[in-house]
């Protein structure tokens, strides 16, 4: 189910109601359930390996707990990390292995054309393996109902598309629920109001702009290309920003409290800061689990850095089973690595953040591109175009104009610069606010969003980009 | 909650108040495809010939070339994607503001026939214009969403995209669109596609069979009915499409035949332009469903001097 849809809009209400008027045990009972409604209702057969996988790491983690010795304890994690990983190398890139080796056989008559990854699959397995890792590092202790493990793993708000959350801090929540108060509602309501924004208003009407050029580069001329590159960078931001807000608002219904993630990254002025506000839940993750399990920086200077490259390489490769996505990574860790280097050979920009802001915003838009370009071939087109400098802002306009004709062109560049602008203030305010700001003005405002949601929102849109990721 | 109350008013309140600020501007334009509608549905429209049907009516007949070769008043109200029972409505629809024309032109083709289980095809252009009972009882029997289109306005202003915001816009300042000048009399030309050629859009066409529905000789009938109600004279048209279409249309011959059979025990005169030469004619289509301005006007031109020679 998704949220930008009209099944959502009577499904929310009603399991908060009814999860309201319950008591005691079986409120998770029923939050369960709601979640598996949730996670089946496009797909059911999903439900079953959503389930199969919580099931494992349910009975591993007791296994883990159980084992007297390390060598047996550890056996324990690898099957957890096996399972898991193995769900995720049959149904993400099965297609991929199946494909490649048809190819190489040379019965192409036999390639899978149409593959679809269960929604939320990495999501959820990341969330599922983190448990099993932390009982093993005996960072935490497993659960003893089956019940309330599944709902960690399966909480609805959360499940598709993050902030994929540790069982630390979701578990004691939903156990124990915290109340909702009159601020807590309406920091709910505005968080989702602006997500749904963000959503459906910014990313899905500068998917109008972005999907035909995307589709088709070699129609286009190096500055088009480059602000299609752009306006991805917005789009998949507001997209999946988003699809956080909207379920950090839902989740606070049932008084729990998502972690942050997304922390204005678009406002970074370099990319390491970059990596500490984008997407925060995964790339903590990756940190945790696998920039750490490398090795982390209690290494070799050579091999510190290895270990951050292969971090981003694999992090590239989890989006998908595409060069591009991995060259994506190669991108984001080889300049990683290089502003460490410059950092400690010249030390931290300390003026001059603005030049910081257009480094990263147009190296974050030349990597995107790698990440949304539909082949290397594609790639190559965009890059050869945009470095040309072969640029005619005349011509650019008149491209992007014909593809969506002028007052949707007009209201893309107002959408953005409402995002930045919001972001803006939100960053560079002041904490305290005044009386007349809290009680008129902010409500206000969001009264103005929603009737310009109404107004000019894209509602024939799809899906949120990250469910299949 | 009495402040969540409060606001959660005001945005619904503002919601409709929106909602009927762009319709009102929809409403306003002077010219075009928004105009046209209203002159349609919400206005007294008089003429002397009455021009239904779907597209191909739409932009098949030139009320101009009607006008000189019969020296009577003519009007064309074709909407695009119409099947045949939305025809029927609009042609009820236009009667509600409208004194009864002479004649009804209906224009009869493979498209008229075809009874996609979908909705009203570009159903959110109506929304302005559903102060007409007829249209929006008509339009409610084709897409039950109507009712609630009309009354509520967070479920309408979804579909009510930016093309519609853009119409609003135009009605209130008074500027044209880009195509607005284009609509003459109701008769909207259509325009070849942006992306591809002919040629493309041929290659493109597959084989299909276009099945009668059984309703169809009853809605035929009522729509008869209506004219003979007001002593309206009823013709059909058979108007060209590309012989490339025709091909692809495995039973069009009998759809035809069908048109032919009806009319003929009905006592309806038929104009059946189905093998003119046009239909061969490459320079005289947008589409290998629809003919471009130049074939439209030759065609109207045509077809208005056999009208004025039937009505002599």
């Amino acid at each position: 189910m998704q949220f930008n849809s009209l099944s959502f809009l009577l499904f929310f209400p009603l399991v908060l109601l009814v999860w309201r008027l319950l008591d005691g045990d079986f409120r998770n009972y029923f939050l369960l359930g709601a979640s598996y409604f949730f996670y089946s209702f496009v797909h059911p057969w999903f439900a079953i390996l959503l389930l199969a996988t919580t099931c494992f790491d349910f009975f591993i983690g007791q296994q883990i707990s159980l084992s007297a010795t390390p060598p047996t304890r550890k056996k324990w994690l690898v099957l957890s990390v096996a399972i898991n990983l193995g769900v995720l190398a049959v149904f993400k890139y099965g297609a991929l292995f199946w494909n490649t080796g048809m190819e190489l056989f040379g019965s192409t008559n036999n390639l899978i054309q149409n593959w679809v990854i269960p929604a939320g699959l990495s999501f959820y397995t990341f969330q599922s393996m983190s448990y099993t890792i932390d009982i093993y590092r005996n960072k935490q202790k497993p659960e003893k109902s089956l019940t309330n493990f599944a709902l960690y793993v399966s909480f609805f708000p959360q499940l598709v598309a993050g902030p994929v959350e540790r069982y630390g801090n979701l578990m004691p929540q939903l156990l124990q629920p915290k109340p909702l108060n009159e601020a807590v509602f309406f920091r709910s309501v505005r968080l989702i109001v602006w997500g749904f924004f963000k959503k459906i208003a910014i990313a899905d009407r500068l998917a109008d702009f972005v999907n035909p050029v995307f589709d088709a580069p070699e129609t286009y001329q190096g500055l088009t290309l480059l602000v299609a590159g752009f306006f991805f960078v917005v789009q998949v931001y507001a997209d999946f920003s988003g699809y956080t807000d909207i379920a950090t608002g839902v989740a606070r219904f049932f008084g729990v409290e998502l972690q942050l993630n997304w922390k204005r990254p678009l406002l970074s002025t370099s990319l390491r800061e970059f990596w500490t506000r984008n997407h925060i839940s995964m790339t903590t993750w990756f940190r945790d689990y696998l920039y750490i399990g490398l090795g982390g920086s209690r290494c070799s200077r050579p091999r510190w850095l290895l270990n951050l490259f292969l971090t981003f390489i694999i992090s590239g490769f989890w989006h998908g089973p595409a060069w591009t996505f991995v060259l994506w990574g190669a991108m984001h860790g080889v300049f990683y690595i290089i502003e460490i280097l410059v950092v400690e050979r010249f030390g931290a920009l300390k003026r001059l953040r603005w030049a910081g802001w257009i480094y990263l915003l147009t190296f974050h838009t030349l990597s995107l591109i790698a990440f949304r370009a539909q082949s290397t071939h594609d790639l190559g087109v965009f890059y050869e175009r945009i470095f040309s400098f072969d640029w005619h802002i005349t011509r650019a306009f008149w491209e992007l104009r014909y593809l969506n004709d002028l007052f949707p062109l007009a209201l893309a560049g107002l959408m953005i610069a409402l995002l930045f602008a919001k972001e803006a203030h939100e960053e560079f305010s002041p904490e305290k606010k005044s009386k007349v700001y809290i009680t008129f003005l902010r409500p206000m405002f969001y009264v103005v969003l929603v009737l310009l949601l109404f107004t000019l929102g894209q509602f024939s849109a799809n899906e949120f980009i990250y469910f299949h990721f | 909650m009495k402040r969540a109350l409060i606001y959660s008013v005001l945005t619904l309140a503002l919601l409709y108040a929106v909602r009927e600020v762009l319709y009102t501007g929809v409403r306003k334009n002077k010219q075009g495809e928004f105009a046209r509608l209203r002159q349609a549905f919400l206005e007294k429209t008089p003429c002397d010939i009455l021009i239904i049907g779907s597209s191909r009516a739409e932009g098949h007949c030139y009320p101009p070339a009607f006008d000189s070769a019969t020296g009577l008043k003519t009007f064309n109200i074709g909407m695009s994607g119409a099947t045949l029972p939305f025809i029927a409505t609009t042609f009820e629809a236009y009667l509600e503001n409208s004194p009864p024309p002479q004649y009804v032109v209906l224009n009869v083709d493979w498209h008229t026939f075809d009874h996609p289980p979908d909705t009203v095809y570009l159903f959110p252009r109506y929304f302005p214009y559903l102060a007409n009972k007829k249209l929006q009882e008509g339009i409610s029997k084709r897409d039950a969403r109507f009712p609630l289109f009309k009354y509520v306005a967070p479920y309408s202003m979804p579909y009510f995209g930016t093309r519609y915001i853009n119409a609003a816009i135009r009605g209130y300042t008074g500027k044209l669109g880009q195509y607005d000048t284009t609509v003459v009399q109701g008769y909207t030309p259509v325009l070849p596609p942006v992306r591809s050629s002919l040629k493309q859009e041929i290659t493109a066409l597959y084989n299909r069979e276009v099945t009668i529905p059984k309703h169809i000789p009853a809605e035929l009938l009522r729509i008869k009915k209506i004219c003979e109600a007001r002593n309206i004279i009823l013709v059909f048209v058979i108007s060209p499409i590309h012989e490339a279409l025709t091909a692809h249309i495995t039973n069009h011959e009998t759809l035809l035949q069908f048109v032919r059979n009806f009319a003929g025990a009905e006592r309806i005169r038929l104009f059946d332009y189905s093998n003119s030469e046009m239909c061969s004619d490459d320079a005289c289509f947008a589409d290998p469903s629809h003919m471009n301005r130049m074939g439209s006007r030759r065609f109207s031109h045509v077809f208005a001097n056999d009208f004025a020679q039937y009505i002599r």
